[in-house]
């Protein structure tokens, strides 16, 4: 898509330029030709996203650089007798020449420039465009059309429509179908009102303001296929009126023919819309034995045949784009209705993970069969088990239940997890048994799980489980991290008949898991549940000897309805002092709760009466505090 | 095998008989050659070369084939090796090169004889050589006068280096092709034939590409210029047409939509209310080769039937694209082309008529209630300005000047021309939209080609007009 000024300025500058390694430059550019040449013969046989391909962009880059340090542009010139570089003929002792130089002749190319600066990503599309413009004569393609739409800016060509003697306007060219006005007319015409102008530039402000954000959102759903989808809305309705007519018929093949071929190309979006209108027509068709019906059949059975699927996924190997990954698995679903098996298998090769475990989850609906699922739960290669085990958790089936309990023992790790996984999808009563274990599992992911199905159980038994957790015999089969997570799964479950297990852990004789569960209740907005244990350890001598952090997280606690209870329990502070050798014992403790009050005192009317009862009913070393004098 | 071409539908198709022409001055040629101007094949030929030629003459009083070293061109077309039978195109261009000839035209009127005589030259020497001036001048030598045929020399100097358009240039012949072509393809979806739209791709993506990397803002005051003109070559329709496509272009990029649905917008815009019937735009896609979206957007556009095409419809919901992007952009910019320009009495367009800085105000008015996108109107406004490039409107002084620069808002300067008092253009002046006064009655006024011309030319940098009047 080199731009018309640009084009201008790459020929202007080509003919400023003395060639002086004219010989290099000529021995270069023949050996690009020479590969394209070959490329050109090799996009009949092979996709552009063929392997074979990569080697060739890679040594046209190194070729493209080796010119480009010599001089920013290469072009040469394309006439009906040859290639020509600075009016030497390219000479290509290669039968495919001729076939190639042909694109260039038939899409009117005079020279074609390589410019500084091409990537790979240009060349490959640039073999795309060869690929196309040579292989799809018969078919409306032009090569500057495509070059433009795969959007090549380091690859042009000056043709036909580019070049000429400028043409002067003419005045011929602008007779009018109505007549012209003479000057009489427009000079006696009025002009509007001069007060009118003060309206007018008031109605500019009726401008409304707008949302560029919101309106690319909606852009991009009503974009090109929301129009395809109109027309293939249109197109099903006109062909289910009257499926016998022959531009239906034509309109039929053209669904067909670019259902298969946008999928070809690597399109999934695109493809998949005509596909899905193919299901349509196929369902919805009257006569089954008409012709439409009969090629819609034969189009839907190749999209579902094995040998289809393998197409599909070796064009799916390079896909990033998440809409394109949804399109791709909608595919897949299409297909594994009959080919549920090879698809899977398939899926399992796949490297792209993003791409797999998309497919995987689209899959799961049309998995139906115990004894598939029994089949590949057994399969030897723990990463088809895994894979198998992750459409599982999407195919929510009781009848699976027992073959996935059977692996959750498994030797593999990532089987256990996946395992677990899909067991947290079914009801947690009925596998409390295997949660129970679980627990206690080696894996970290599986016991979180574990923990997290657990807080599920209506069964009580689950409480001694917990507390078999946390046992202090336990410990060492637990890391902190652990009991982090436990606790934060257990408050988040919202099950007051757990709650005393973190109320209790705050008088843990070991730090570490009293930090851990204040942090835990810190998390959560409303931890008035523990109000009676937060009572109790605020009131204790230990209380007066924590250190800062434990003192900072319970106080963090002060929050909603437990503000006003807390505060009541601290008031026994502010006549709290030191003995005759060590009168400031204290003081540090006070000027952490007191700061901390004080600081939240200005939006809450409870915290501001207890600081007043305090200056009011406290010793002098209280009073300092809150006056700010210590 | 059944060709399509072979269709009763395709009878009338000048594509179809651009092709017989080659062919058959191929085979006449080669008949001659071969057997001599005697055989009893040659009253064949010559009636079914005849008979080609009167197809064009019905319309025209000549007919050329020309070669310029790369392509044949017939009827000024350039004909592409397409049908499966078309490997004699190798053989005119050997035939043209060797007797270093780039074309021979057929007047109207032209005799059996002479036709005879040309070929007759023509098949003396061999094929297959390299192209040398006195190839053709032997040629020449040999021919007597022929009072309806006329051949000229190929240069092989001079092939393939002309000179390149500047963007402004190149805008021009993109406007220009995109005008000519309205009519053709206009009677092709008539015909239900497929709709030819690689040409029309090619020249929107060069007007996107050129307003995509314009330089200078006088190259888009050009652009938006060129979408006022009200009528080419007779057709309000066809100027209405390029101006679809020019508004859709600057609005889409304004909105800063991707490239390639810059691309779509602008072509499905270019095929808005072609069709005369519903069903031939569908019929129309039907038949195309290519299914992309560019394609079925278009198709879809070619089946909005001329006759909806009017103020209610054009405002309403029920369009075939509306609550799609493109369709909302092409409301906006069919409203106010269609509004602002005054329509023949056969025309297709019956609604209310303004001046453009009614129309763009009209667009403010209906966005705010909720008939057009406040996002599209905002661009469209943000590149129209308060008084659009090409509003004919009067300085207080008394004085009626065309807009030739955008007024952003009331308060900056911009320019406007002067028209003198035989409307020709005077003085290029700088003055704000507080002192322009529109005038209603100039609603769809049509100003004389001669000053249409002048204003165009100043879009035109030193350099250009200096070439161009050697020209």
């Amino acid at each position: 898509m080199l731009y018309i000024g640009k084009k201008l300025e790459l020929v202007e500058y080509f003919r400023s330029v003395p060639l002086e390694q004219k010989a290099q430059l000529y021995r270069g550019i023949r050996s690009i030709m020479a590969m394209l040449v070959k490329v050109s013969k090799m996009t009949e046989i092979y996709s552009v996203r063929d392997k074979i391909f990569s080697e060739f962009t890679e040594t046209m880059k190194q070729n493209m650089d080796v010119i480009h340090n010599l001089l920013p542009f290469a072009t040469l010139s394309t006439k009906k007798v040859g290639f020509y570089y600075q009016e030497r003929k390219i000479k290509l002792f290669d039968e495919g020449e001729r076939k190639f130089r042909n694109i260039f002749l038939t899409n009117e190319i005079r020279e074609l420039y390589f410019v500084k600066g091409i990537t790979p990503q240009e060349i490959v599309d640039f073999f795309a465009v060869i690929q196309e413009t040579l292989n799809y004569t018969l078919l409306d393609y032009d090569f500057n059309t495509r070059l433009w739409d795969y959007g090549i800016t380091h690859i042009g060509t000056i043709s036909d429509p580019d070049m000429g003697d400028p043409e002067p306007w003419e005045e011929s060219w602008f007779k009018s179908d109505v007549a012209t006005v003479t000057p009489e007319q427009l000079f006696s015409m009025k002009p509007q009102n001069v007060n009118e102008l003060s309206d007018i530039a008031n109605e500019f402000n009726m401008l409304p303001v707008v949302d560029m954000e919101k309106f690319s959102k909606w852009a991009e759903n009503c974009g090109k296929d929301a129009v395809v989808g109109k027309y293939l809305e249109k197109a099903v309705r006109s062909v289910l009126m009257n499926p016998d007519s022959d531009s239906n018929k034509n309109i039929v093949g053209k669904i067909c023919e670019y259902a298969v071929k946008n999928i070809q190309n690597g399109d999934f979006i695109s493809g998949y819309i005509y596909i899905d209108s193919l299901i349509v027509l196929e369902k919805n068709i009257v006569d089954k034995g008409g012709v439409i019906y009969q090629k819609i059949s034969e189009v839907l059975g190749r999209i579902r045949s094995e040998d289809f699927l393998n197409t599909v996924f070796e064009v799916a190997f390079g896909i990033s784009d998440p809409m394109q990954i949804e399109s791709f698995s909608k595919l897949l679903n299409v297909i594994s209705e009959e080919q549920f098996e090879t698809a899977f298998t398939k899926l399992c090769e796949l490297d792209n993970k993003a791409v797999r475990l998309a497919c995987l989850e689209g899959l799961a609906k049309n998995l139906k069969d115990k004894e598939v699922v029994q089949r590949f739960i057994e399969n030897p290669d723990w990463h088809v088990v895994r894979n198998f085990l992750y459409i599982l958790r999407f195919a929510y089936n009781p009848e699976f239940l027992p073959q996935v309990r059977e692996v959750m023992n498994h030797q593999v790790k990532q089987i256990r997890i996946e395992a677990a996984h899909v067991l947290s999808i079914y009801d947690a009563d009925e596998n409390l048994e295997y949660w129970e274990r679980a627990v206690f599992c080696p894996d970290e992911e599986v016991r979180i799980l574990a923990v997290e199905n657990l807080v599920k159980v209506k069964d009580m038994k689950v409480k001694s489980i917990f507390n078999e957790i946390f046992k202090p015999a336990n410990r060492s089969k637990f890391n902190l991290t652990d009991y982090e997570r436990y606790m934060d799964r257990i408050l988040a479950s919202g099950r007051n008949e757990f709650f005393d297990l973190p109320g209790s852990m705050i008088f843990s004789e070991n730090r570490e898991l009293r930090i851990i569960a204040l942090k835990s209740l810190n998390k959560i907005s409303n931890p008035s549940m523990v109000l009676m244990q937060l009572k109790r350890r605020i009131k204790s001598p230990e209380f007066l000897s924590l250190d800062k952090e434990e003192i900072e997280l319970i106080l963090g606690l002060m929050k909603g309805e437990l503000i006003t209870p807390m505060l009541e329990n601290l008031e026994y502070l502010f006549t709290l002092h030191g003995n005759l050798f060590n009168k400031n014992k204290y003081l540090p403790l006070k000027q952490q709760v007191f700061g901390f009050v004080m600081q939240r005192a200005a939006k809450n009317m409870a915290m501001r009466n207890w600081i007043e009862k305090g200056k009011q009913t406290g010793d002098n070393e209280t009073r300092s505090v809150f006056e700010g004098r210590s | 095998m059944d060709e399509r071409r072979n269709r009763p539908e395709y009878d009338s198709s000048p594509k179809k008989w651009r092709y017989n022409f080659s062919k058959s001055l191929f085979t006449f040629w080669k008949n001659v050659k071969m057997y001599g101007d005697k055989n009893e094949r040659i009253t064949e030929e010559i009636t079914f070369f005849k008979q080609v030629l009167d197809f064009f003459f019905a319309e025209k009083d000549e007919l050329s084939i020309l070669f310029d070293g790369i392509d044949i061109k017939v009827d000024k077309v350039r004909i592409r090796g397409q049908r499966q039978d078309d490997k004699y195109f190798e053989d005119i261009y050997d035939l043209f090169l060797s007797l270093c000839m780039s074309g021979i035209t057929f007047k109207k009127g032209v005799r059996d004889e002479e036709i005879l005589t040309l070929l007759g030259v023509m098949g003396k020497y061999p094929v297959g050589r390299e192209p040398k001036i006195q190839a053709y001048e032997r040629v020449r030598g040999d021919l007597p006068p022929l009072e309806h045929i006329e051949i000229y020399p190929y240069d092989p100097e001079e092939s393939g280096n002309l000179p390149i358009y500047t963007p402004e240039q190149s805008l021009r012949r993109i406007y220009c092709s995109l005008a000519r072509d309205f009519g053709d393809i206009r009677k092709m979806i008539d015909a239900a034939e497929s709709i030819p739209l690689r040409m029309t791709e090619r020249r929107v993506q060069d007007l996107i590409s050129i307003v995509s990397n314009a330089k200078k803002i006088e190259t888009l005051e050009f652009i938006m210029f060129l979408a006022s003109v009200p009528s080419f070559e007779g057709s309000s329709e066809s100027a209405f047409a390029v101006s679809m496509v020019i508004w859709s272009v600057l609005i889409a990029k304004k909105l800063k939509l991707d490239i390639q649905s810059v691309k779509r917008v602008a072509v499905s815009a270019y095929f808005q209310y072609f069709s005369k019937d519903k069903e031939k735009g569908y019929t129309a896609l039907s038949r195309m080769d290519e299914f992309n979206y560019d394609r079925i957007e278009a198709a879809l556009n070619a089946s909005s039937r001329i006759s909806d095409f009017s103020e209610q419809a054009l405002l309403s919901d029920k369009t075939a694209s509306s609550g799609t992007v493109s369709g909302e952009i092409l409301k906006v910019a069919a409203y106010f082309s269609a509004v602002t320009r005054k329509w023949s009495a056969d025309s297709f367009y019956k609604g209310p008529l303004m001046t453009r800085p009614q129309a763009v105000r009209s667009v403010v008015k209906l966005c705010s209630k909720g008939v057009f996108n406040k996002e599209i109107s905002e661009a469209f406004f943000s590149m129209a300005g308060i008084y659009p490039l090409g509003s004919i409107v009067r300085l207080f002084d008394g004085s009626v000047c065309v807009v030739v620069k955008k007024f952003k808002n009331f308060f900056e300067n911009s320019e406007v021309l002067l028209l003198d008092k035989d409307l020709s253009i005077g003085e290029r002046r700088s003055v704000t939209a507080e002192n322009v006064l529109d005038i209603p009655d100039a609603a769809g006024v049509v100003l004389p080609e001669k000053t249409t011309v002048q204003i165009l030319n100043t879009f035109l940098d030193e350099r250009e007009i200096s070439n161009e009047k050697q020209q």
